[in-house]
């Protein structure tokens, strides 16, 4: 189709990609949208605007199956704009699924594979929803419905008859009609204008040469007339009779348009000329006129003439529907062998190109580029400053020499002067004299000293500048990672909407909060908890529409999604108003699942915390949407992951409402550094609680523990140094105690000496050895050594692990 | 084009995009799809025409067209846009400046728009998908009518 598109042109198609993404989310959400409200025509026209975009794009870069299929469903989206189609549920699931069909087709080619899904059931859908309106009006002359099968109809009718070119007269009284529009202001000139079928928009032609006309000619009449030629059909031959004082060929140069029109001929009118005007004029052409109504040609026509057209009509209406009913196939044939021949390596560059796009706000970068060009002054400083310290280093030299002549000259003296005073001269006057000599000596180094200072000073400044652009370079480039929440939360109407119709729960869904930013990995990553926790609001939290209502709610359900900045953490709220959580229910199941002793008591918070152990569902039955024992456990280790926590608040009868926190960011954290031997660590600084120094004594042992008393309380304590197997001073006189802690557990770690807390960037440590326990990433630090940062989390378990396993070895031994 | 690079030609190839007095023509792309814009971007700028600005909708088309004129030779002009539609645009811009060209880019499917747009002055018109060779000629055809 296009002689243009490159396969390898990745960046049209990269920008494909992501465009499509965005299309294909405003057509959910507005579907969604529209839903609601069927008569929001400012969804419907997005809808269709998305639509028509995806349809042009995906044509643009050859992905035929995708054009084809989108523009099946734009057929049907026309019929909804034009009223002609009214919304109904099932429509919008039909429209929903042909999302997901497009969605899949955009996948299936981002990885550089055409989807082999059959989708002829699904298109024979949309159309047959799309058709379902349309056949009242096809019987009133196929002008309003069908829109497609009318052009290929057309077409095909023409193709046959366009070459069949006979000759027709105009009456007397046309032409006398037409001299006296012509009045006079010139001669009237017919132009035969035969189009090109094979132009893609081959209807609009008519009207091209119109309006290139209407500015050189006055247009008196055009056959067919202006009102065909403004239907959307087809016509081979279109004559214009125009006045004009401009010359015939050069009229006819000029609605000689490449593509569009094939041929132009000039016919001159003779004024009085008996027997009229003879022209050619196409059948279809007539028949189109007398199909639209337009009947001064076929009024006036000879009797012949008027039934040809009536045998065109009509097989052009078998035509028609023969063309409706293979358009589809013919037409994906010839291109589905075209797209057969894409060679492997085409299909390896199309996955690439599916890498992650980021699109961000241009202001960003250009405040990034404002920080590279300040760095790059502070360069030239820094370039200045060694220039300085090297001239500084060439006057130290040369002061130096000085000094050391001088100081030569004075020893030379020496003698002399210890003479003179062996011979009885005062020694004030020899001092003076001394002091004269040498004067110089004392002063030597002091415009040095000067000139130094200035270099250090300038150097801390410009030091202290890099310190500052690099805060904000990386403030900058965090913030280009920085996505709306929002792309996170789109998907959830489509969500909950399939849902509370599998679960027949009415509800509606809330959301608040969407600009809040966050860092792009950790929205990756934070998909799959929050659907996790969202299915189970809408699984477990809220009632039947019947419970609703006898507990006096409204029947449909309400559930919140928020987000929001609380400090450097995201807060996201997924509430609800169901039913809350049966604590004693909780309870119940934690005693018999043995999470809990049945005699202990606990406080609703705790037992709010319980719905997170391993192993624990409360519902009662298995359904296909949640409840397979395997949930909000496994919600929790992946919000933890993510340094985040995950925690939970509910209110019998009132509704539940799970709170996760996560940091904005994951790629730089602000950690405490310690030494372990010779080894660097990292902790962060989120979880350490507290830091203690104490002496080898105040260790206490409790069952083969090693503890400590902090307050009130016992913490178990951890020694680093055996963890990680590093050889160091276990008795030293005083040790560091670095208490570190996530939610409910504690612990202390033990290390050398506490170094400060510094911003340290995580990088992620080799596949191989991403199962270092204990371990989260490694760190270069200022000086280039590596430091490895301490997973606490991982550590807690390990610890606690390790000392386990000590104590049965321990055991052992004593037995 | 690489080996172009490579190989600087002796017989430079002589562009389209460029008046007679060698100065280039000057293009305002509106259209909401980044990707066409992108793409006509390419194909013009191949030829040495220049794109002063793109538009992401009509009403913004329509604020760059009064802000360049009359630094502007030529204006794309999408049809369905967000906001304000090409053909609402075409108006405005046609109202505002008469000898306006303006060539409309249309999908397949949208004849009767685009028959309004040229009743209502667009020079010509594109046709989506978008190939290199029709739009260089047609947007050269409108710019020497």
């Amino acid at each position: 189709m296009s002689d243009y598109f490159d396969p390898q042109n990745e960046e049209l198609l990269q920008d494909f990609f992501t465009e499509a993404g965005l299309q294909v989310e405003a057509l959910e959400s507005n579907i969604l949208v529209l839903e609601n409200d069927p008569t929001n025509q400012d969804a419907i026209d997005e809808i269709f605007r998305a639509a028509h975009t995806l349809k042009g794009a995906a044509g643009t870069v050859q992905m035929t199956e995708l054009s084809e299929f989108t523009h099946r469903a734009e057929d049907l989206l026309d019929c909804i704009r034009s009223d002609e189609v009214a919304v109904t549920a099932g429509l919008v699931d039909t429209l929903l699924q042909a999302i997901d069909v497009i969605k899949a087709m955009i996948d299936a080619r981002s990885e550089g594979r055409v989807l082999d899904q059959d989708v002829s059931e699904l298109s024979a859908a949309l159309a047959a929803a799309g058709r379902a309106a349309e056949s009242p009006s096809a019987g009133s002359g196929g002008t309003e419905g069908g829109r497609v099968a009318d052009r290929a109809g057309g077409d095909a009718a023409f193709r046959g008859d366009a070459a069949a070119v006979a000759v027709k007269r105009i009456s007397e009284y046309d032409l006398l009609e037409l001299r006296e529009a012509a009045g006079e202001a010139g001669p009237v000139i017919c132009l035969r204008v035969e189009f090109n079928e094979d132009n893609p928009m081959n209807t609009v032609g008519g009207i091209q040469v119109y309006t290139a006309l209407r500015k050189r000619a006055d247009v008196l009449k055009t056959e067919p007339d202006f009102d065909a030629l403004y239907e959307d059909v087809f016509h081979p031959v279109v004559e214009y009779y125009v006045v004009s004082n401009e010359d015939s060929e050069r009229l006819a140069s000029a609605v000689t348009i490449s593509d569009v029109t094939t041929q132009v001929t000039p016919l001159p009118v003779a004024a009085g000329e008996e027997g009229g005007l003879t022209t050619l004029v196409g059948e279809a052409g007539a028949a189109e006129a007398q199909r639209s109504g337009a009947t001064p040609a076929t009024e006036l026509a000879d009797s012949p003439g008027l039934s040809e057209p009536e045998v065109a009509l009509e097989e052009l209406e078998i035509a028609s529907e023969e063309g409706a009913e293979t358009e589809g196939p013919a037409d994906a044939v010839p291109r589905a062998e075209a797209i057969k021949p894409e060679s492997k390596a085409e299909a390896e560059a199309r996955r690439k190109v599916s890498g992650s796009v980021l699109r961000v706000d241009s202001k960003r970068i250009d405040d990034l580029l404002n920080l590279v060009s300040e760095t790059v002054i502070n360069k030239a400083s820094f370039n200045q400053l060694s220039n300085g310290f090297g001239e500084l280093l060439a006057q130290l030299q040369e002061r130096r020499e000085q000094h050391d002549e001088l100081v030569s000259e004075l020893f030379e003296s020496v003698p002399d002067f210890l003479e003179r005073a062996a011979r009885g001269e005062a020694a004030k006057d020899l001092r003076r004299e001394l002091i004269a000599a040498h004067d110089r000596l004392s002063g030597l180094f002091d415009p040095f000293q000067n000139a130094f200072k200035n270099t250090v000073a300038k150097y801390r400044n410009t030091a202290q500048n890099l310190g500052r652009i690099t805060g904000e370079l990386q403030e900058g480039v965090m913030r280009i990672r920085m996505v709306p929440i929002a792309q996170l939360f789109s998907r959830f109407p489509r969500l909950v909407r399939d849902l509370s119709r599998s679960l027949n729960k009415g509800m509606r869904l809330k959301i608040e909060g969407e600009d809040t930013e966050l860092d792009k990995s950790v929205i990756e990553d934070l998909l799959d908890p929050l659907i996790h926790c969202v299915r189970n609001a809408l699984d477990h939290g809220i009632e039947t529409p019947e419970e609703r209502r006898e507990s006096g709610k409204p029947e449909d359900a309400t559930v919140a999604l928020s987000a929001s900045n609380e400090g450097n953490m995201i807060v996201i709220e997924i509430a609800d108003d169901g039913r809350g959580i049966d604590v004693e229910a909780v309870r119940a199941k934690a005693v018999e699942r043995g999470l809990l002793h049945p005699s202990k008591a606990i406080s609703d918070l705790d037992a709010f915390n319980l719905i997170f152990a391993p192993g624990f569902s409360t519902a009662k039955q298995i359904t296909n949407v949640s409840g397979r024992g395997v949930g909000l456990d496994v919600v929790k280790r992946q919000i933890e992951k993510l340094n985040g926590e995950l925690s939970v608040w509910s209110v019998r009868g009132k509704g539940t409402r799970f709170t996760i926190k996560i940091p904005l960011t994951l790629a730089i954290i602000h950690g405490l550094l310690v030494r372990v031997g010779k080894e660097m660590y990292v902790i962060p600084i989120t979880s350490v609680i507290e830091s203690h120094r104490i002496k080898p004594a105040d260790i206490k042992m409790l069952d083969n523990y090693e503890v400590f008393n902090v307050r009130e309380d016992v913490i178990s304590l951890l020694r680093l140094n055996r963890l990680f197997k590093v050889t160091t001073n276990e008795n030293p006189e005083y040790l560091f105690v670095v208490i570190v802690g996530s939610g409910e557990k504690k612990m202390g770690l033990i290390v050398d000496s506490l170094i400060g807390e510094e911003d340290v960037v995580i990088k992620p440590l080799r596949d191989h050895y991403t199962n270092a326990p204990g371990i989260a990433g490694a760190n270069i630090t200022g000086d280039g050594t590596v430091s490895l940062i301490i997973d606490v989390p991982q550590l807690l378990e390990l610890g606690l692990r390790q000392e386990m396993e000590q104590r049965r070895k321990m055991e052992g031994r004593i037995a | 084009m690489r080996t172009k690079q490579d190989f600087p030609s002796i017989n430079e190839r002589s562009v389209s995009g460029v008046k007679e007095d060698g100065s280039p023509y000057r293009v305002l792309v509106v259209d909401d799809s980044m990707f066409v814009t992108k793409q006509i971007s390419q194909i013009l700028t191949s030829e040495g025409f220049e794109i002063v600005a793109t538009a992401g909708n009509g009403l913004e088309g329509v604020e760059r067209y009064k802000e360049l004129y009359p630094n502007i030779d030529v204006v794309t002009m999408d049809i369905t846009m967000p906001q304000m539609d090409g053909v609402t645009a075409l108006e405005k811009i046609i109202d505002f400046d008469k000898e306006a060209c303006v060539v409309m880019i249309s999908a397949l499917g949208k004849q009767d728009l685009v028959k309004k747009s040229l009743l209502i002055g667009a020079k010509n018109y594109i046709v989506k998908p978008l190939d290199r060779k029709k739009v260089l000629e047609r947007i050269l055809m409108s710019l020497q009518q």
